[in-house]
């Protein structure tokens, strides 16, 4: 359980907000490839190979390029392979950097190799574990302390190599502790929030339970009252049954096996289009023969209801939308269509990033976005 | 899973976590620069390193103070200490390597850096946004009079102004484009109360299906399938038991309270339907059950009884119980007719809502066999501590 807390991210526990932190995640990627290409402009008179220069250009390009992408809601979660690629990239960059002006690098503090690493670490912080982050950052630090080491020898600076290490190591070390950071507090701030939810939950549950108790009872006994109770009355009543009671008792309790079989049958999802229909919103049909909805538990739940009001409610108005549920092993796959959209800005954005939330919820999750119609795919293992 | 925070609490939260993850920064831009001014120290012996070193421990002092006790003077304090810090490190720094582009680099900005990043005392990003800027503004003073007092030009220090834009567009960001993106955790928010709720009257529904199953469907079914004539005294003593059951009580309250015995109970409304019930094993544990557990395992075990004697043809069947301190588990065992469980027409809610349901919504499952011509046995299985 605590191995499984460490891991978590904000993505994983906010998938809302780490879709909106997406465009700084954009921004300080942009931020590195700005970066790297001003200093080795300004740096020209100190590069002794281009062709590195030219090469740390293009990794810092391609780090920014994959955290750009695989921190894109449509491509959630993400991994931690993804993470040690774009370090790679990042590092190669800065190592790429300070080789290009090997023996004529002067300051060493103004190289921006390292801000390069940092800024990647920066830019996935809503992505990756504080773990993850914390030894993304040392491992980078020390190479490029490493490397700094041999660098150093050409400085015009005097000073002890331990001291270049650790100015070498610094931006990388401050702004991976600053994403590490962020990360751990996130995580924790939004657990905290969970928990006391959950709090809350129960409170507002009892109240909830009391109410609803009393409308089912008297939903129910109104049902009876109208016919089967004063049949079981009369003939209470009378100690005989006529022929015409056994007859209507007979009647009556074939009506009643099929309504308390139809409600056995039905499951959380048709009661949720049942309220979602009974707001006026639009035609709602659900197909699950075997009732493979009830394996969902109740996050999935929440995730599906939320699509399901998204679609057919005030934001997306579809004309229709069809739901259907199908057995997939221990779990089950919901497909909603939903036809007749009418245009909307925006729409897009909206989908891609309930996409991202359902992605982070579900073992597989895709949706196809038309010009009229939007199809989504939801697959839970069980 | 969670689905994250709530609108109204976006900004304390991501505040918070901002305000963390810049203290990191400057833990780590502090605990370096301390670092390279021991170093400096140990291995150059110059005094003016080790005078590096207090006034960096005095900055780490006003941090530690700026952490434990956030206020607009223990900031300011904080700024005074890192914009002093800024002035004696570059004065230092500078004089030992009197290049003209030098005040420009990282080397003699890391005070300056800290206090950026860790100076302010809210956590709301609007605030802190503009505390980040003053802290630059103090370095900036600090370092151009450290400059001036070593005769090097004044040039902008392009680190700190890196750290002052970082810490500004994520603050901005914040602010701005993190509350505006959580329509769709509203949405979350609204869709799992609902599900709650779904849930809930699912289960009163359920409960409500299993009571009229057990009651008045089953007299229905009772009257009908006997015919015309005088009512079995039994019969019309179960259907006014009943009666008072559905109309006169609530139906929620009666499942907290179990009764005395629960097997008693069972066994007392199979006698009404002329079943005689034999009990072996250790009964009593099952009044030990959570009350909610009890009474599923009692509704349950008399809707097994009913079967049996409506059913089955028998005239007496056993109830064996036994435990083994995790579970407890019940077994209805009759000789009768028997039936296959695989050709139960779909609409029967027998084994399926009034047993199978109830015992698997306390967490315990149900396991049948019957062979037609032999028996039927039905083994219910609790956990010990099942709500």
């Amino acid at each position: 359980m605590r191995g499984a807390r460490l891991r978590l991210t904000q993505q994983s526990v906010d998938p809302v907000a780490s879709v909106a932190t997406w465009g700084i995640a954009i921004l300080h990627a942009s931020l590195a490839v700005v970066g790297i290409v001003a200093v080795v402009l300004m740096h020209l008179d100190e590069i002794v190979a281009p062709v590195l220069s030219a090469m740390s250009i293009g990794f810092t390009a391609a780090a920014a390029a994959g955290v750009i992408v695989w921190t894109a809601p449509r491509m959630a979660p993400m991994s931690n392979e993804r993470l040690w690629v774009v370090m790679a990239l990042a590092i190669g960059a800065a190592i790429a950097e300070s080789a290009s002006t090997a023996g004529a690098n002067r300051l060493i503090s103004d190289d921006v190799g390292p801000m390069v690493v940092g800024l990647m670490l920066i830019a996935l912080a809503p992505y990756c574990s504080w773990q993850s982050l914390l030894t993304a950052c040392g491992v980078s630090a020390g190479i490029l302390g490493i490397l700094t080491l041999e660098s150093g020898q050409y400085s015009s600076i005097e000073a002890p190599p331990p001291v270049f290490m650790v100015v070498a190591a610094l931006p990388v070390l401050v702004l991976g502790a600053a994403a590490a950071g962020y990360s751990r507090a996130v995580v924790a701030e939004v657990l905290a929030f969970d928990r006391s939810a959950a709090v809350a939950v129960l409170a507002r549950d009892r109240e909830v339970r009391a109410g609803i108790a009393r409308s089912v009872q008297e939903g129910r006994v109104t049902v009876l009252g109208r016919d089967v109770l004063p049949l079981l009355a009369e003939v209470t009543a009378t100690g005989n049954v006529t022929p015409a009671q056994a007859d209507r008792a007979r009647e009556l309790a074939h009506q009643l096996r099929s309504a308390l079989v139809a409600g056995a049958d039905a499951t959380w999802l048709d009661d949720l289009v049942g309220y979602e229909l009974s707001r006026g919103s639009t035609r709602i049909s659900v197909d699950d023969p075997h009732g493979a909805a009830s394996r969902l538990p109740e996050p999935q739940r929440a995730t599906v209801a939320a699509v399901v009001a998204w679609l057919a409610g005030g934001q997306v108005s579809s004309h229709s939308l069809e739901l259907r549920v199908h057995d997939e092993d221990s779990g089950c796959l919901i497909a909603a269509t939903a036809t007749g959209l009418p245009a909307r800005a925006g729409l897009r954005a909206d989908a891609d990033n309930l996409l991202a939330v359902a992605r982070m919820n579900f073992d597989r999750a895709r949706m196809q976005v038309r010009d009229d119609s939007i199809h989504l795919e939801l697959a839970y293992a069980g | 899973m969670s689905i994250g925070i709530p609108r109204e609490q976006v900004a304390e939260v991501f505040g918070r976590a901002l305000t963390v993850s810049m203290r990191w920064g400057a833990y780590a831009a502090l605990g370096a620069a301390w670092t390279m001014a021991l170093l400096s120290a140990l291995l150059s012996g110059e005094p003016g390193a080790w005078a590096s070193v207090g006034v960096l421990t005095g900055l780490a002092a006003t941090l530690a103070l700026v952490v434990a006790r956030p206020s607009v003077w223990t900031s300011v304090l904080h700024l005074v200490a890192g914009g002093i810090a800024t002035y004696v490190v570059a004065v230092l720094v500078l004089a030992d390597f009197p290049l003209p582009d030098f005040a420009s680099t990282l080397m003699v900005a890391v005070p300056w850096i800290v206090i950026i990043l860790s100076g302010t005392p809210r956590p709301r990003s609007a605030v802190a946004a503009w505390w980040a800027l003053l802290a630059y503004l103090v370095g900036l003073v600090s370092l151009a009079t450290a400059t001036t007092a070593v005769g090097l030009p004044w040039s902008l220090n392009v680190p700190a102004t890196v750290a002052l834009g970082l810490v500004l567009t994520v603050r901005v960001y914040d602010a701005r484009n993190l509350r505006s993106g959580r329509r769709e955790a509203a949405g979350l928010h609204r869709a799992q109360r609902r599900v709650r709720e779904i849930e809930i009257r699912r289960e009163f529904e359920s409960r409500a299906t299993e009571r009229l199953h057990d009651t008045a469907l089953n007299h229905l079914l009772a009257l009908g399938g006997r015919g015309s004539g005088p009512l079995d005294p039994a019969l019309r003593s179960a259907i006014l038991h009943d009666l008072e059951l559905i109309v006169g009580r609530d139906w929620s309250e009666e499942a907290r309270e179990p009764g005395r015995s629960v097997l008693q109970s069972a066994v007392s409304i199979a006698q009404r339907h002329g079943l005689d019930v034999r009990v072996s094993g250790t009964p009593e544990a099952i009044d030990r059950l959570h009350p909610e557990a009890m009474a599923a395992l009692r509704d349950a075990i008399t809707q097994c009884l009913v079967n049996v004697a409506d059913h089955s043809g028998a005239h007496e069947a056993e109830v064996s119980v036994a435990t083994d301190g995790a579970e407890l588990t019940v077994a209805v065992v009759d000789d009768g007719s028997g039936f296959d469980p695989d050709a139960v027409p779909e609409d029967r809610l027998g084994i399926r809502a009034s047993v199978r349901g109830r015992i698997e919504r306390v967490g315990g499952e149900v396991q049948l066999w019957s062979t037609p011509g032999v028996g039927t046995t039905v083994l219910l299985a609790v956990p010990e501590h099942a709500r």
